[in-house]
């Protein structure tokens, strides 16, 4: 396909934006929008670097990287630096990925409806569910756990010995942020870390809403098995199971 | 004597001939011309010179060089050294035209006895001979005759540089004279000429992209490709006329073919025709070669440029001193750096992510941190406060074993310190540390240390002496005290000056 000069030069501008800022407003660069042959190169551009581009209800252009090895997808090293500390093991970024997938679970439980059941979702109901979560699977035995940890490369086992290894809050401090070791203070850290990302809204007193950019990257690419690898329906299926 | 005579005397009429080329050289040797601050003017001399630049005209296929030509010639070469105006250079031009060609139409001849043959021998030879003329403006040009060519020939293994074109002029000489055999060898020795200027293309080639690193090299490489390409032009059109001269002969003597030995002639000439063409192929791909020199490799050495200043990119020299020598503002800084810094990148914390195969960890593998632990401020100024403790306690034992010189030296407190319970502290790394630190930073000057500089180590310290001591100094001796099989340290004496000196 032959693009004319204008349309490479707009696509590289808006390409460019996304490569420097991660996100690009669509009112500054409408041709994304007016022009399809802009918006199929952006595309093309972002497929490269394994990255894809979502267009947010709010007028704005995001560039998510689909896979760890993209260029723009931050290291786990950078994660720690940026937003725990340096110290931090890796099991704690994994079980905050379990945690961030229970959390949008809580918002999106329904067959009936891609949209969310629920409005917004405070800090307890999260608690509460990552505990049942938690118990579920760790009434897996362990030889279980190391085949699905295996079959899935999702560090099953692990997660669950973090989350035990803590208590509910710790009862010896007041503030259940910053350092301490709890699962309260944990989840905290996690809100935090969603808030930065922009992915929820804080609503008063620990309770939490979803974004837009929540709401179109969770209908877009969580509910593809392409994307979420099927470790939703292991989550969920093991409480089938297990109800049974 | 059984000498052969035969084999001496061979070939003595050639080599009688030969040395009579010289005969008109040296014959100029005996003229006394002189030019006007009355010095004699070497004729010898300039008579080698014109005959090379008769020869470079040759070469060049220059046809129109008369005495004008010649008198600016010799003018421009040694106007300093022979101080002469243009009537004298023109004198000059002539005079030694006319010795190589004499005026009066007979050609130049030597006499002398051939004893090979045993008979006075007589030959002729004629080094310039007159060219086309331009009766209009009366002008005579001349060119060298053959006898010239040998007389330079001679002199000289010729330039390399030129092979090609003598042994163009050579092979020319051989077709007029129908000479069809030894012109094949001619044009092998052509051959081999090619191949060397092809060689030598290629290493140019080479050369360029490797070695341009300055604007003057450039130039310099660029003429050289330039002459090499002018030179090939010309040699390629001497091929041409040489082949058409080749294709005209060959087209006459077809007729002619009458018996065997026609025929054996007129093979040749085929022959030679068949190769002339392979060489003159050849030496067209060289021409093309050059030009290609000429466009992509002079570019790609112009390229070289940007690179070689990029690897003498000096950042300590042209980034660092030039921003803080003379000190820029922040907007100048950024401007400068621009250029040498990478594009930014955004790091981007995908949703996906949660989904990610995940490294898979066995309860027994316990994670490896590969980051230094980081050192909490509090765990710094907890460290900082013990160590702060320690060097006061050290410091306090100093005090108590200071001479009435207020001075102390390490291997007398250590034997002091060896007879209390204060060897304990000799045990630790701290009290050396305390002395190479005092070492480090004497002479202190107790009254401006600073009381609440919190993070010095030494604050307990300077505490102790501040009410009665200036200044403090630690002198390093030459022996070594040796403390234990842990321990030793050099020898020092501190020295503590009274506030209240006499």
């Amino acid at each position: 396909m032959n693009y004319s000069e204008t349309t490479v030069m707009d696509a590289f501008k808006i390409f460019s934006q996304l490569a420097v800022r991660g996100e690009c407003s669509l009112i500054e660069f409408d041709s994304y929008m007016i022009d399809d042959n802009v918006r199929g190169l952006v595309d093309l551009f972002a497929n490269e670097v394994n990255c894809t581009i979502i267009v947010t209800g709010e007028e704005r252009l995001l560039m998510l990287p689909i896979v760890m090895a993209s260029p723009f997808h931050i290291s786990n090293e950078r994660l720690k630096k940026e937003f725990f500390t340096q110290s931090t093991p890796v099991s704690d970024i994994y079980l905050m990925y379990f945690a961030i997938i229970i959390f949008y679970g809580i918002f999106y439980d329904s067959y009936s409806t891609t949209e969310p059941v629920n409005s917004f979702v405070s800090m307890d109901k999260w608690l509460e569910i990552m505990n049942d979560r938690i118990k579920t699977l760790s009434a897996h035995d362990d030889e279980v756990l190391m085949f699905m940890q295996k079959d899935s490369n999702y560090n099953w086992k692990m997660i669950i010995d973090k989350w035990e290894s803590m208590d509910d809050t710790n009862e010896q401090t007041k503030r259940q942020v910053g350092a301490t070791k709890s699962r309260l203070s944990f989840m905290n850290k996690i809100r935090g870390f969603l808030l930065e990302q922009d992915l929820v809204n804080s609503l008063g007193e620990m309770e939490l809403e979803l974004t837009e950019k929540s709401k179109d990257i969770v209908s877009k690419y969580y509910m593809d098995s392409e994307y979420n690898r099927g470790i939703l329906e292991l989550i969920y299926q093991v409480e089938v199971e297990t109800c049974q | 004597m059984d000498l052969s005579m035969n084999a001496l005397l061979n070939n003595y009429g050639e080599r009688m001939r030969r040395l009579a080329l010289y005969e008109p050289l040296m014959s100029l040797q005996n003229k006394t011309t002189r030019d006007n601050n009355n010095k004699k003017i070497d004729m010898y001399d300039l008579g080698l010179l014109t005959l090379l630049f008769f020869f470079e005209n040759k070469l060049l296929r220059k046809w129109e060089i008369g005495v004008d030509e010649l008198s600016n010639f010799l003018n421009e070469m040694t106007h300093k050294r022979i101080s002469l105006d243009k009537q004298g250079y023109d004198k000059v031009a002539t005079e030694i035209i006319r010795t190589f060609r004499p005026r009066s139409g007979k050609r130049l001849t030597k006499t002398f006895y051939d004893w090979e043959n045993d008979r006075e021998e007589k030959v002729f030879f004629s080094i310039l001979k007159a060219g086309k003329s331009d009766i209009v403006i009366n002008k005579q040009y001349y060119e060298l005759d053959e006898d010239g060519l040998e007389l330079i020939f001679s002199t000289r293994e010729y330039f390399s540089e030129y092979q090609l074109s003598i042994n163009q002029m050579l092979l020319r000489k051989q077709l007029e004279k129908g000479e069809f055999v030894n012109a094949l060898r001619q044009i092998d020795e052509m051959n081999i000429n090619v191949a060397t200027l092809k060689d030598r293309i290629i290493r140019i080639k080479n050369e360029v992209s490797r070695n341009v690193i300055s604007d003057k090299v450039f130039k310099r490489y660029k003429e050289l490709i330039e002459d090499i390409h002018a030179r090939l032009l010309r040699e390629g059109k001497e091929f041409e006329e040489l082949r058409g001269f080749v294709d005209n002969a060959i087209k006459n003597m077809r007729y002619d073919v009458i018996n065997e030995k026609d025929e054996k002639i007129y093979n040749s000439a085929l022959k030679v025709s068949k190769e002339l063409e392979l060489v003159h192929l050849e030496h067209n791909g060289l021409l093309h070669e050059s030009i290609k020199i000429q466009t992509s490799t002079l570019k790609a050495a112009k390229d070289a440029f940007y690179y070689v200043g990029v690897e003498s990119f000096n950042f300590n020299n042209e980034l660092a001193s030039k921003a803080v020598t003379e000190p820029l503002n922040i907007e100048q800084i950024k401007l400068l750096a621009k250029p040498f810094l990478l594009l930014e990148k955004a790091e981007i914390w995908s949703p996906l992510s949660v989904f990610v195969p995940q490294r898979v960890l066995n309860k027994n593998d316990n994670e490896v941190n590969m980051d230094f632990v980081a050192i909490s401020e509090q765990e710094e100024e907890r460290e900082l406060r013990r160590t702060n403790e320690i060097f006061k306690s050290i410091m306090d034992v100093c005090l108590k074993h200071l001479t009435e010189e207020n001075t102390i030296l390490i291997s007398d407190l250590v034997r002091e310190m060896k007879k209390s319970k204060e060897v304990k502290m000799l045990e630790s790394r701290y009290f050396y540390d305390f002395w190479i630190v005092l070492h480090q930073l004497c002479p202190i000057d107790i009254s401006t240390q600073d009381k609440d500089k919190a993070n010095s180590t030494l604050v307990g310290v300077i505490d102790l002496v501040r009410d009665g001591y200036k200044t403090m100094t630690v002198i390093e001796r030459n022996d070594i005290v040796y403390i234990d099989e842990r321990f030793s340290i050099s020898n020092m004496e501190m020295k503590l000056e009274g506030l209240y000196e006499l």
